[in-house]
């Protein structure tokens, strides 16, 4: 298990004359859970769209199993991918984002086929029947019919972790996945995370959740500012914090 | 307890408020209507006879027909043209992203008028159009439908780019980066993800150009192309009865834009705004009854 998943060295990313993430370094061992928290405009949430390329970068590296991501070295720097090669990259590392983002003109069994089809990777039958074993395991078997508009968001964040699921991704990040539920649609869907972290999937999470974080997570990140501020057990990191910036935090938080 | 209200009345029908000015409101507009109408049936210099003897003349509906060809026309080949703009104009590619920028800048600067009388008289400027053997007399290619056709056209991809590509941009963005992150390739994005998603914006601007282009079709009269407004012009040139014959004109224009209209809501309901809060079986019904149009 020793084996690195996620590798980010001197990661440096501006907005304009804004910078928005100093020089951050973070390591997620394969099948462990890492969860970043911190406060909003701390940079976790762009860390995390660094780590599949949805951003570009100013300096510093990111490697996912050790293949560089999103640029290719050159003799004196890096040049960016061209679009084909970045969506290759992507296709290893599933993303669910907090607006769930299903495609509202397709079914829930259409969103999950969808892309394995599109890119040849599975035949309609084999794809439906992934599609279908997913869903099952998201609990949401019976709504392969439905269009996203006819489910709860609950519901539609769950489809879209059996999407994420579908390209067998090696690493899967999630972006405040419960933020933009009810409170008592929340527990389903960090039920479902609790489950995939269970089954040694390799999960970077940003989340608000610190009580799935304290539960599930193998690393917890404090990021403040651009900047990791503490990282560590959750039982170092959320119980006894060393900066006072990670205890101010908490103290607000808890 | 005054407020109580009488027994078995509590299911009694509710109606809407109405405003007393709403019955004002209405016997007013019935008197004015009424005294228009009033007026142009009895002024004899309107010519209704004349009106009636031309409405269906030969030559009118061959003038109708020639309408509704340039308008199909014009707007396919605008939508065609112009969808590869808008794509142009999305590319990453910062040369083909300019070179559509510029045409749209170009065709939606200058009037479409001039435009079609710039294309009637492409032969002053190229007298011959080809390469080596393949050089032919462009009078004899640029006729007046072909310049008709090709004004149009041109400018209506213009337009069409602008609105294929304002369909594009509203799609959320989460979309985008929900396929990216998918690993789909950007055509897939644009085709399977997007365009979709943005026809819904799309659809509905097209049907309104459609009704925009029949009326704006009636430009190509200066080119000499016997369309609608040309062939009255035709009629009115030898027996002076002008008003009459753009009485007739007109009445085949609304009736077109009126049955472009009717098309229009059809198809915008059928599939157009709201396919988000559609089950299934109804959206099913709706692709089919669009797929027999």
């Amino acid at each position: 298990m020793s084996e690195v998943a996620v590798s980010v060295r001197g990661l440096v990313k501006r907005f304009g004359l804004h910078t928005v993430l100093r020089n951050v370094d973070l390591d997620v061992q394969a099948g462990h859970v890492s969860c970043i928290i911190g406060p909003s405009g701390s940079g976790k949430s762009t860390l995390l769209r660094c780590l599949n390329s949805l951003e570009e970068i100013q300096g510093g590296e990111v490697r996912v199993f050790g293949e560089l991501q999103g640029y290719a070295t050159l003799r004196n720097g890096y040049r960016r991918l061209s679009p084909a090669r970045l969506a290759q990259q992507r296709e290893r590392i599933g993303m669910v984002f907090q607006s769930f983002n299903l495609f509202p003109h397709m079914t829930a069994i259409q969103n999950l086929t969808c892309a394995p089809m599109l890119l040849g990777q599975q035949t309609a039958t084999a794809a439906g029947k992934q599609a279908s074993e997913l869903l099952s395991m998201v609990g949401m078997s019976g709504y392969e019919a439905s269009f996203p508009a006819q489910l709860s968001g609950g519901q539609q964040q769950r489809v879209a972790i059996a999407r994420a699921m579908m390209m067998n991704p090696s690493v899967l990040l999630f972006d405040e996945p419960t933020s933009a539920l009810d409170a008592e649609r929340v527990s389903e869907v960090l039920d479902v995370m609790k489950m995939l972290a269970r089954t040694g999937k390799t999960m970077v999470v940003v989340t608000h959740e610190l009580g799935f974080a304290r539960e599930v997570a193998d690393v917890v990140t404090f990021m403040d500012e651009g900047v990791v501020v503490e990282s560590g057990s959750p039982e170092q990191v959320l119980g006894k914090p060393e900066r006072d910036r990670t205890k101010a935090f908490l103290s607000k938080v808890l | 307890m005054t407020d109580v209200a009488p027994p078995g009345s509590l299911l009694g029908a509710r109606k809407p408020y109405r405003s007393r000015w709403e019955y004002a409101g209405w016997a007013a507009a019935i008197i004015i209507v009424a005294l228009l109408l009033l007026s142009t049936v009895t002024n004899p210099n309107f010519h209704w006879e004349v009106v009636g003897e031309y409405l269906a003349a030969p030559i009118i509906l061959a003038g109708v027909w020639m309408t509704l060809m340039l308008t199909a026309v014009s707007i396919v080949l605008g939508v065609l043209i112009g969808a590869v703009l808008a794509v142009m104009m999305r590319s990453q590619s910062a040369v083909l992203a300019r070179l559509a920028s510029a045409y749209v800048w170009f065709f939606r600067g200058t009037p479409l008028l001039v435009q079609l009388i710039f294309w009637f008289n492409l032969a002053a400027l190229y007298p011959t159009i080809g390469l080596g053997a393949y050089t032919v007399n462009a009078t004899h290619i640029i006729t007046p439908f072909f310049a008709a056709i090709i004004g149009l056209t041109t400018n209506e991809a213009a337009y069409m780019a602008e609105i294929i590509r304002g369909g594009f941009e509203s799609v959320h963005r989460g979309q985008t980066e929900a396929a990216s992150s998918l690993g789909l390739r950007p055509r897939h994005v644009t085709f399977r993800i997007l365009l979709p998603q943005a026809m819904k914006v799309i659809v509905p601007v097209i049907g309104n150009q459609a009704i925009a282009m029949l009326k704006n079709s009636s430009l190509v009269s200066v080119l000499g192309v016997s369309e609608l407004l040309h062939s009255a012009e035709i009629i009115y040139g030898t027996n002076y009865q002008t008003i009459p014959l753009l009485i007739v004109a007109s009445i085949w224009y609304l009736a077109m834009s009126s049955v472009l209209t009717v098309v229009q809501h059809a198809v915008e309901s059928a599939y157009g705004r709201d396919t988000r809060s559609r089950s299934p079986a109804k959206l099913k019904a709706a692709r089919q009854s669009v797929g027999d149009q």
